[in-house]
């Protein structure tokens, strides 16, 4: 069974954390089509959370179409998002892993890392939308 | 709520239930043997004729002594019974828990207040007829049952004083809402109405009877009853101060002359009293005082708890 | 107002102009324990009340339970108002001082609540107890406090509540016992399918972040503010920018604290519509941040309107 983890240092609500999690253990292949997600109650139960932020997390993965609520069933997972698959998430991740080791040989620590792959990202997004 | 009732205070109510019994059965068995003991001189006496300066019981301290701390009884029943009732309850905040539940605050009172008062009524009803009956030997060997000690504990105002001294103690509770000030006026309280009542109240129940008598001759009032008081009086007027015997009896040698010389010149003892068969009105009168005080005291403890924010 | 409110709700809770003076009127120690306090929680929400202390949470608490009567103003709970011998059934309540009897073991207290509810769920309130390994004969008195505030809330919850008012459950408790408290309660409101509303008062508002869904924030005996969480999060900024005059901003938005330094000024605000100017540099506002910036206004004017976000008036 699926398990979420919240922080409350992230600037991302607690609701869309959940939707990404699930999103991303969709892509990761941890949850396959069919799986039943864990229950509000159980969601609740574990991290202390309102029960409205797990309901609108689900709504949301409803509307993008990635679960399906079954009416006093629970909710189960439909399909995929649309991403690379698991192969190919792999693939990436080798390549990210031999340029974090490049980055630390050059002098980076974590928070470098992690500052210069935000600055990457909003200059690739900023080339997107020009 | 009747098992609320029962699970708060089953303990108590073992515990006084038994002290309550082992007192009765002492008083039964110690009663049954002076009873025996008082018909055994009784026919003694009467063959030689000497029942007049009887005397019984002298060793039997303990037991007299422990008979008449029943007295303190109705302090007892308040300070355990009445005063946690209520007074507990707001103390530790727990009346907030029973008042969310699904029980009205009026039902919850109620309740509480029936079984203090029905408790209240056994217990002391008990308590007075094992002590009434185990007193009747004293009565007869000594008839005045208006003495304190002995009124105060026989008859039906020791339930009166019970009812009194609960109803009290339990609107202490409930305005006070703490325990040690709801002990302090139940114990003071109930100490200075009785005291009050027993010096100011109770000789006036109702009007005296007087009895003037000349000073050789002796008392006819009946035994049993309650001299409230006697005056030395010279042609109907009370003396006061030093008394001034009239010249020509200063010479009498025995006091039988010299009180027939008194006499003959004017002067009479005067006996206010209370007779022996207004002891049952006195009793009725008495209680009706404090079943009055205490309907007083229920009904504010009732206003109290009703009006008042939790 | 930027704080999308949901129309159609029902509310749990509403009171008008709601005043509760201690002291007898008259008195000049009389004090206002809450004033003016006027506010609506809907049906199915954890509703946080937060407040500095003696900022007249308990008071309100209490009136809603009807505990207490008002001095001034009234309140409607389920519908119904507070004084009503069948309001009792729906609504469960626990105080601050978590009142056990200290002698009594866990299955006396669910007894209890068996024997003062017509309506009573025993076998949910055991299995409540069980699953948290609560051993239902052990006296509550030497159980821990996280232990005593579950038999409590386990209690509370029996009746099967419509409306469950919770005042500092979890203020004495440590960390661990805080979080389990949280749970069972977050786990009971989703076990009603929106049957439920819970009141929830605190100073810690670290406490009530992940748990509410509806904030009220009291100070000085006053609502400051009420409204559904995500819009009070939504809706209130700290702005910054080089020093300049903040007039623009004061007419348009409310302004809650201002702080100038030679080269900066900061503001806090509640915004009450789009934020025009695009000088001013606009963060987003922790929900600790937000409640501080209420508390420390001072002083508080009478005529100072509560807000509330998310309304649905």
């Amino acid at each position: 069974m699926l398990t979420f983890h919240l922080t409350s240092h992230s600037n991302v609500a607690p609701y869309l954390q959940i939707v990404q999690q699930v999103r991303q253990s969709l892509l990761a292949g941890v949850l396959h089509p069919g799986d039943q997600l864990p229950t509000v109650k159980d969601v609740v139960a574990a991290l202390a959370i309102n029960p409205n932020t797990v309901l609108k997390a689900y709504r949301e993965l409803e509307r993008e179409g990635l679960v399906e609520g079954r009416q006093g069933v629970g909710t189960f997972a439909l399909r995929r998002p649309d991403g690379p698959p698991p192969a190919v998430q792999a693939m990436l991740g080798r390549s990210l892993a031999r340029w974090v080791d490049k980055a630390r040989l050059a002098g980076f620590d974590d928070a470098g890392m992690e500052s210069l792959l935000r600055a990457t990202l909003l200059s690739a997004a900023d080339e997107a939308i020009a | 709520m009747t098992w609320l009732l029962w699970r708060q205070h089953r303990v108590q109510g073992a515990i006084s239930g038994a002290l309550m019994g082992a007192l009765s059965i002492l008083l039964v068995i110690t009663g049954l043997h002076m009873a025996g003991t008082y018909r055994t001189a009784m026919a003694a006496c009467r063959a030689d004729g000497t029942c007049g300066n009887l005397s019984l019981f002298q060793g039997d301290g303990a037991i007299i002594n422990l008979v008449s701390l029943t007295i303190v009884a109705p302090l007892l029943l308040g300070v355990f019974w009445a005063a946690p009732l209520i007074g507990r309850e707001f103390e530790t905040g727990m009346h907030t828990l029973v008042w969310t539940q699904s029980v009205s605050r009026r039902h919850w009172l109620r309740s509480k207040l029936l079984l203090l008062i029905g408790a209240t009524i056994s217990c002391s009803a008990v308590l007075t007829i094992v002590v009434t009956w185990w007193a009747g030997t004293f009565n007869s060997l000594n008839g005045d049952r208006f003495q304190p000690a002995r009124f105060e504990i026989q008859g039906i105002v020791p339930i009166a004083y019970s009812v009194f001294a609960v109803s009290l103690a339990v609107a202490a509770g409930a305005l006070f809402r703490r325990m040690l000030p709801a002990l302090a006026v139940t114990v003071f309280g109930f100490a200075a109405v009785r005291i009050l009542i027993d010096n100011y109240a109770r000789p006036h129940y109702l009007h005296p009877l007087t009895n003037s008598l000349r000073l050789d001759q002796g008392g006819s009032i009946g035994s049993g009853a309650w001299v409230t008081k006697e005056d030395l009086t010279l042609n109907g007027v009370s003396v006061t101060g030093a008394i001034r015997a009239p010249a020509g009896c200063l010479s009498m040698t025995s006091r039988a002359t010299m009180n027939s010389c008194m006499s003959d010149n004017g002067f009479r003892r005067l006996t206010t009293y209370q007779p022996a068969n207004r002891y049952w009105t006195f009793q009725f009168i008495e209680s009706g005082i404090f079943i009055a005080l205490a309907a007083l005291l229920i009904v504010a403890c009732v206003v109290i708890v009703r009006r008042r924010d939790a | 107002m930027i704080a999308p409110s949901r129309p159609g709700e029902t509310m749990a809770i509403t009171t008008t102009q709601l005043g509760k003076r201690y002291g007898t009127t008259g008195n000049s120690k009389a004090k206002w324990a809450l004033r003016e306090c006027t506010l609506d929680v809907p049906e199915g929400r954890i509703c946080g009340l937060v407040g500095a202390n003696g900022a007249g949470k308990t008071t309100l608490l209490k009136l809603l339970v009807g505990l207490a009567r008002p001095s001034s103003g009234s309140v409607r709970v389920l519908g119904q108002p507070s004084d009503t011998p069948a309001f009792l059934r729906d609504v469960g309540y626990l105080a601050q001082e978590v009142p056990l009897y200290r002698r009594w073991t866990a299955a006396d207290h669910l007894s209890l609540g068996a024997n003062l509810n017509g309506v009573w769920d025993g076998e949910a309130a055991r299995e409540r107890l069980q699953s948290l390994d609560i051993p239902l004969d052990q006296r509550v008195g030497t159980m821990s406090g996280g232990q005593r505030a579950q038999v409590a809330l386990a209690l509370a919850l029996g009746k099967r509540p419509r409306l469950l008012l919770l005042d500092e459950p979890v203020a004495a408790l440590d960390p661990l016992a805080r979080r389990e408290f949280l749970a069972s309660l977050g786990a009971a409101v989703a076990e009603s399918e929106g049957g439920l509303t819970v009141i929830l008062s605190s100073h810690l508002v670290s406490d009530l972040e992940r748990i509410c869904d509806y904030l009220v924030v009291l100070a000085e005996s006053r609502n400051l503010l009420s409204g559904d969480l995500d819009g009070v999060l939504a809706s209130h900024r700290l702005l910054t920018s080089a020093r300049r005059d903040i007039g623009s901003i004061e007419h348009q938005h409310t302004v809650l604290r201002v702080e100038h330094t030679p080269r900066q000024t900061s503001v806090w605000v509640r915004l009450e519509g789009t934020l025009h100017d695009p000088s001013w540099q606009s963060e987003e506002m922790s929900l600790e941040d937000i409640v501080l910036a209420y508390l420390a206004r001072r002083p508080v004017q009478a005529a100072d309107a509560p807000a509330a976000i998310g309304g649905v008036r």
